[in-house]
C-alpha cells in the first residue's frame, strides 16, 4: 500500500531583496509503500535535507505535492502541523536534538507527554521499546553522561514511542563512530523489520547499503534510484558505490 | 605583532558585542556621574555652614562610600557576565595563534576604551547634574537656593582616581581568569554538557531557619531600642535565608514536583518542571540579588520619604507644644515663670496660647504581670517600661476634666502592652485601677514603651519617689519635674526673637531649669537631617533600581541564548510555536517576578520593624508610613512590569 507520494517538489530559495535564486529542488516525485526502508542519497548540496524538511512539514515547497495516506500535509494549518508532525511523523537528526535538561526516559516520553497521554501507558510502551534498543539501563542518564550511539539511540526511541506512520532520519550515522554507526543501522533494519516505514537521509554509502530502496539525488531531481532485493549489504554497498562513482563522473540520467 | 592590531580588535569587539557592551557602559557612567556628583555636593556642603550641616555632612558622606562600594561590585559583576559570555570568541583567538598575552592585551584595550569613555562620559554627565541635585538639596532642606556651586577639580580628581583602581581590579581580575582557562574551554565555552544541581537539603534548611529567624525577630520586637539594635541582625539573617533559599530552597521544591509523576508527566509541566532546575541552578545567585536590592530600595525609598513627608508629625510628636520648659519640682516658682513668658511675649508681639503644665515623675523598671519591678540598677533598654507618674489634679487641668479618686485609686494607660489586671503595683506598693485609660496625648514619646499612672495628688508621687529611692541606687535618684509648656502666635521673626530672649532670660533667672526647647530653631535640624536622609534615599534608591534593571537585563540575554536550541528542538519535536513560547513565556515569568515577590513579602514582613525604628526617629505616624510604602510599592512593581516587558523583547529576538 502506498504510504507517501511524493508530486513535482520544487523548491526556490531567494535571497532576502530578491536578487539571486537557488533551485534547490527543481522537479522530485517519488513514492513510499507501507513497510519500505528507504535511502535518499546524495552530495552536500543536492537538495537532501531540503526534501527532508519539506516531507517534515518544517519547510514549505515552491510548488509540487506532499500526500501522506492520500491526504495533503502541505494544505495543513501551522496550528495543526504540530500535532500532525507528533503523531504522525518520527525525527532521528544528525546531532540527536536530545534536551540536556531531561533524562534519556523523559527525552523519549516527551512526544507522549505532549499528546497528553496517560503515564501508566507511557511506561508501558517505553519498556519494550527500551528493551529493543538496549537502552533500559541508561533511561535515567542524562544526555551528557552517555555516549553519542547512546544518545542516537534514545532519539530512535523518542521517534517510534508514538508509533509514527513513517520515521524519517537525517544523516543519522553522521555524527557516529563506526561501531555505534552499525549497531544503529542494525537498529534500523530490526525496526524496520517489524513493520516500521523508514526515509533516511544520507551520504554515506554503508548507511544506505542497509535500506530496501536506495534514491540518488542530484541537482535538485532524482537521478537513479537502485532495489536491494535480495542483495546483501556488502552486494548493495558495491553496487551504491559504483552509481556514486558515476554520479561523481557526471553521468547521465537513467532510469 | 603590530600594536594597532589589538586596539582596533579591541573596538571592534566593544562594537561587536554592544548588545551587552553598552548597557554595562550605560550604567557604569551613571555610576561615576553619582559619584562624582555625590562628592562635589558633600565636599561643597563641608566648605558651607548651614544648619545642622554636621549630621547633613555625615548622612552624604556615607552616601559617597556606599555609592563607591556599590560601583565597585556593580562593574565587577557585569564585568565577569560579559567575559562569561565571550569565552567562546576569546577561544577563538587562540585557535587563531593569539597567545594568552595577547588575548590579555586585548582585553586590556578593550576596558581602556569602554573605562575611559565610562569615565569621561560620567564627569561630564556628573558636572551637568551637579547644579540640578544640588538645588533639589537644597529645596529640600528649606535653604536659600543660591548658594552656588563650582566646578570641583578635587571631586573629578578623586572619581578618576577611584575608577581607575575599579577597572584595574576588573583587568586583574581578567588576566586571571584567561590565564587560568586552557584553548579547548576556552572555544566549548558554554557548551559543555551541565550537571544536574544537586539538591541540598541542608543549605536549604539553614535558608529556611535563617530567614524564619528574620522574620521572627522582625515581627515579634516591639520596643523601639531594641528594633533598632536587631533591624541589621534581622537583615543579615533574611538575606542569608533568601539566598540560601533562590539557591538551594528551590531546587528541593522543583525536584519534588518532578518526582510527583502525576504532576510531572503532564503536557503544562513537564517542560516548565525539569528546564526550571537548571534555570534556577543558573540564575538563583543573581535573582536573590535582584530580591535583595529590591527590598533595599522599597524600604530605603519607602522610609526616607515618610521621614521627609512626616517632618511636621515629627515635630509635633517630638515637641508636644511650641515651647516647651521643664524644670525640677519644688524650688522655683511657677509664677515667676509666668510672668517672664507675658513679658517677653508681649515685647515680642507674641501671643501665647495652649498652655499645658504639669508634674511628673518618670521612673524606669520592668513589668511583671501586674508589678512594677526596679531593673536593679541597671537600665536594660529592651524590656524596660518609662513609668510615668502623673497627679491627678494636673490630668484633669490639661484635660478639660473633673475626674476624681480615692486614696490608694489610679486611673491606668498602657501604650504596648494589653493590661488584664485590676490592680498595679509599684515597688511594692499596691493600688486600685479605677479606669485604664484609651489615649494619652500629652506625653513625649519615649523610646521606652509606656505606662502613665494617674495617682491622687502630688505627694503620692513624692512619697513613691523617695521610697524608690532607697531601693534603687540609680545615681542622682529619680526626682519630681514640672513640665510647662505652649504654642506661640506671630510673626515667624519675632517667634525666633522671643524664643531666643526668653531662653536666656530664663536661663539666667530661674533656679532649677532643665532645659528649654522649641519647635522653631530646630525644626532646620530636622529639616536637613531628615531631607538629606531622603536625598541619599532617593539617590541610593535610583542607582540600586538601575543596578536591577541590568541584572534583569543580562539574565534575560542569557536565557535567551540559552533557549534558542531547546526552542528549535521543541519545534521540531512536535510542538507548535505557540506551545513553545507558552511554556517559555511562564518559565520567564517566574523566573523574573519571584524576586519581585520576594522584595514585596519582606518589605510586608519588615513594616512592624521598620516602624518601630521611625518611631525612634519621632516619626509615629504609621498611617502616613504605610501609604509612603504603598505607593513606593506600586511603582517600583510598575517599573519592574515594564522593564521586564523591554527585556522580554530583547529575548524574543535572540530566541527567534
Amino acid at each position: 500500500m502506498e504510504l507517501l507520494n511524493v508530486k513535482n517538489l520544487k523548491k526556490i530559495y531567494a535571497t532576502r531583496f530578491g536578487g539571486n535564486q537557488v533551485e534547490a529542488l527543481s522537479n522530485i516525485s517519488f513514492s513510499i509503500e507501507e513497510g519500505e526502508f528507504v535511502a535518499i542519497m546524495g552530495e552536500s548540496g543536492s537538495g537532501k535535507t531540503t526534501l527532508l524538511n519539506i516531507l517534515a512539514s518544517l519547510d514549505k515547497p515552491t510548488s509540487g505535492e506532499v500526500l501522506l495516506r492520500g491526504k495533503s500535509i502541505l494544505s495543513m494549518e501551522e496550528s495543526q502541523l504540530a500535532a500532525f508532525r507528533r503523531e504522525h511523523l518520527g525525527f532521528v537528526f544528525q546531532d540527536f536534538n536530545l534536551l540536556d535538561t531531561f533524562s534519556l526516559k523523559d527525552n523519549i516520553l516527551l512526544p507522549l507527554v505532549l499528546s497528553n497521554m496517560d503515564f501508566l501507558e507511557m511506561e508501558n510502551r517505553l519498556q519494550p521499546i527500551a528493551e529493543k534498543l538496549g537502552i533500559s539501563k541508561l533511561l535515567d542518564k542524562f544526555p551528557y553522561e552517555v555516549s553519542g550511539g547512546e544518545k542516537q539511540r534514545a532519539a530512535v526511541a523518542r521517534a517510534i514511542i508514538t508509533e509514527p506512520e513513517i520515521l524519517l532520519a537525517d544523516e543519522p550515522t553522521g555524527a557516529l563512530d563506526s561501531k555505534s554507526s552499525g549497531e544503529l543501522l542494525n537498529i534500523f533494519t530490526k525496526i524496520n523489520k517489524s513493520g516500521q516505514t523508514i526515509l533516511m537521509v544520507t551520504h554515506s554509502a554503508i548507511a544506505a547499503s542497509h535500506a530496501s530502496r536506495v534514491l540518488f539525488i542530484k541537482d535538485g531531481e532524482i537521478f537513479h534510484q537502485i532495489y536491494k532485493g535480495d542483495l546483501s549489504n556488502r552486494e548493495m554497498f558495491e553496487k551504491i558505490s559504483n552509481t556514486l562513482t558515476l554520479l561523481a563522473s557526471g553521468g547521465k540520467r537513467d532510469e | 605583532m603590530n600594536k594597532n592590531l589589538y586596539s582596533k580588535l579591541a573596538r571592534n569587539n566593544i562594537k561587536n558585542n554592544r548588545n551587552t557592551y553598552f548597557p554595562y557602559m550605560f550604567s557604569s557612567i551613571i555610576a561615576i556621574a553619582m559619584f562624582n556628583i555625590m562628592l562635589t555636593i558633600t565636599n561643597r556642603a563641608s566648605k558651607a555652614v548651614f544648619y545642622g550641616d554636621s549630621s547633613m555632612i555625615a548622612i552624604l558622606m556615607f552616601g559617597v562610600n556606599v555609592i563607591g562600594l556599590f560601583s565597585l561590585l556593580f562593574i565587577f559583576y557585569t564585568n565577569s557576565f560579559l567575559l562569561k559570555r565571550r569565552t567562546k570568541e576569546l577561544g577563538l583567538y587562540s585557535v587563531l595563534g593569539m597567545e594568552k598575552k595577547h588575548i590579555v592585551k586585548v582585553l586590556f584595550y578593550e576596558i581602556l576604551y569602554s573605562g575611559l569613555t565610562s569615565i569621561g562620559t560620567g564627569i561630564i554627565v556628573g558636572l551637568v547634574f551637579t547644579k540640578l541635585m544640588f538645588v533639589i538639596l537644597l529645596n529640600l532642606l528649606f535653604l536659600d537656593t543660591s548658594i552656588s556651586l563650582g566646578i570641583s577639580w578635587f571631586s573629578i580628581g578623586v572619581t578618576i582616581l577611584v575608577f581607575i583602581l575599579i577597572y584595574l581590579v576588573v583587568l586583574v581580575y581578567n588576566t586571571i581568569k584567561i590565564y587560568r582557562l586552557n584553548p579547548i574551554d576556552l572555544i566549548t565555552g558554554g557548551k559543555k554538557g551541565e550537571r544536574e544541581p544537586k539538591a541540598n537539603w541542608f543549605l536549604g534548611l539553614i535558608g529556611m531557619i535563617s530567614l524564619g529567624i528574620g522574620y521572627y525577630l522582625a515581627l515579634t520586637i516591639n520596643n523601639p531600642i531594641s528594633a533598632l539594635n536587631m533591624f541589621f541582625v534581622a537583615v543579615l539573617f533574611v538575606m542569608i535565608g533568601t539566598y540560601l533559599l533562590f539557591t538551594s530552597g528551590s531546587i528541593i521544591i522543583i525536584k519534588g514536583l518532578r518526582r510527583n509523576k502525576k504532576y510531572y508527566y503532564q503536557k503544562n509541566h513537564f517542560i516548565s518542571v525539569s528546564n526550571m532546575i537548571y534555570r534556577m541552578k543558573q540564575n538563583a545567585s543573581g535573582l536573590s540579588n535582584i530580591a535583595i536590592l529590591s527590598t533595599a530600595v522599597l524600604i530605603t525609598i519607602s522610609t526616607t520619604i515618610s521621614l521627609y513627608v512626616g517632618i511636621e508629625d515629627v515635630m509635633r510628636t517630638r515637641y508636644p507644644r511650641d515651647v516647651n520648659i521643664g524644670l525640677e519640682y519644688g524650688p522655683s516658682n511657677l509664677e515667676d515663670i509666668e510672668n517672664i513668658i507675658e513679658e517677653y511675649g508681649e515685647i515680642n508681639e507674641i501671643e501665647v496660647s495652649n498652655i499645658e503644665n504639669l508634674s511628673y515623675s518618670m521612673i524606669v523598671g520592668t513589668l511583671n504581670k501586674n508589678e512594677i519591678l526596679g531593673t536593679g540598677g541597671e537600665i536594660s533598654f529592651s524590656d524596660g517600661f518609662a513609668v510615668y507618674l502623673i497627679p491627678l489634679e494636673d490630668y484633669n487641668r490639661n484635660q478639660g476634666l473633673s475626674l476624681e479618686l480615692e486614696d490608694g485609686q489610679v486611673l491606668f494607660f498602657s501604650d504596648t502592652t494589653r493590661y488584664n489586671y485590676e490592680d498595679i503595683i509599684v515597688y511594692g506598693e499596691r493600688y486600685e485601677i479605677r479606669e485604664k485609660l484609651e489615649e494619652i496625648d500629652f506625653l513625649p514619646v519615649a523610646i521606652f514603651n509606656e505606662i502613665v499612672i494617674i495617682v491622687k495628688d502630688i505627694d503620692v508621687i513624692e512619697n513613691l519617689v523617695s521610697k524608690i529611692n532607697e531601693i534603687e541606687t540609680i545615681k542622682d535618684g529619680y526626682s519630681t519635674y514640672y513640665s510647662y509648656r505652649f504654642d506661640i502666635e506671630g510673626k515667624h521673626e519675632d517667634k525666633i526673637n522671643f524664643i531666643s530672649s526668653l531662653k536666656g532670660k530664663l536661663n539666667e533667672s530661674v533656679e532649677g531649669l532643665m532645659g528649654v526647647e522649641d519647635r522653631y530653631t530646630t525644626r532646620q535640624d530636622f529639616i536637613s537631617l531628615y531631607g538629606s536622609l531622603f536625598f541619599i534615599g532617593i539617590f541610593l534608591g535610583s542607582l540600586f533600581m538601575i543596578a536591577t534593571v541590568l541584572i534583569i537585563y543580562y539574565k534575560q540575554i542569557s536565557e535567551g541564548y540559552d533557549d534558542r536550541e531547546r526552542f528549535t528542538i521543541l519545534q521540531k519535536v512536535g510542538m507548535s510555536k505557540e506551545e513553545v513560547k507558552r511554556t517559555i513565556k511562564s518559565q520567564i515569568l517566574m523566573v523574573f517576578f519571584l524576586p519581585l515577590v520576594t522584595a514585596i513579602i519582606h518589605t510586608v514582613v519588615a513594616f512592624p520593624l521598620v516602624s518601630k525604628i521611625l518611631a525612634v526617629l519621632n516619626l509615629t505616624n504609621t498611617r502616613l508610613f504605610l501609604s509612603m510604602t504603598a505607593i513606593v510599592v506600586l511603582i517600583f512593581t510598575l517599573g519592574y512590569g515594564i522593564v521586564y516587558k523591554w527585556t522580554a523583547r530583547v529575548y524574543y529576538r535572540i530566541v527567534n
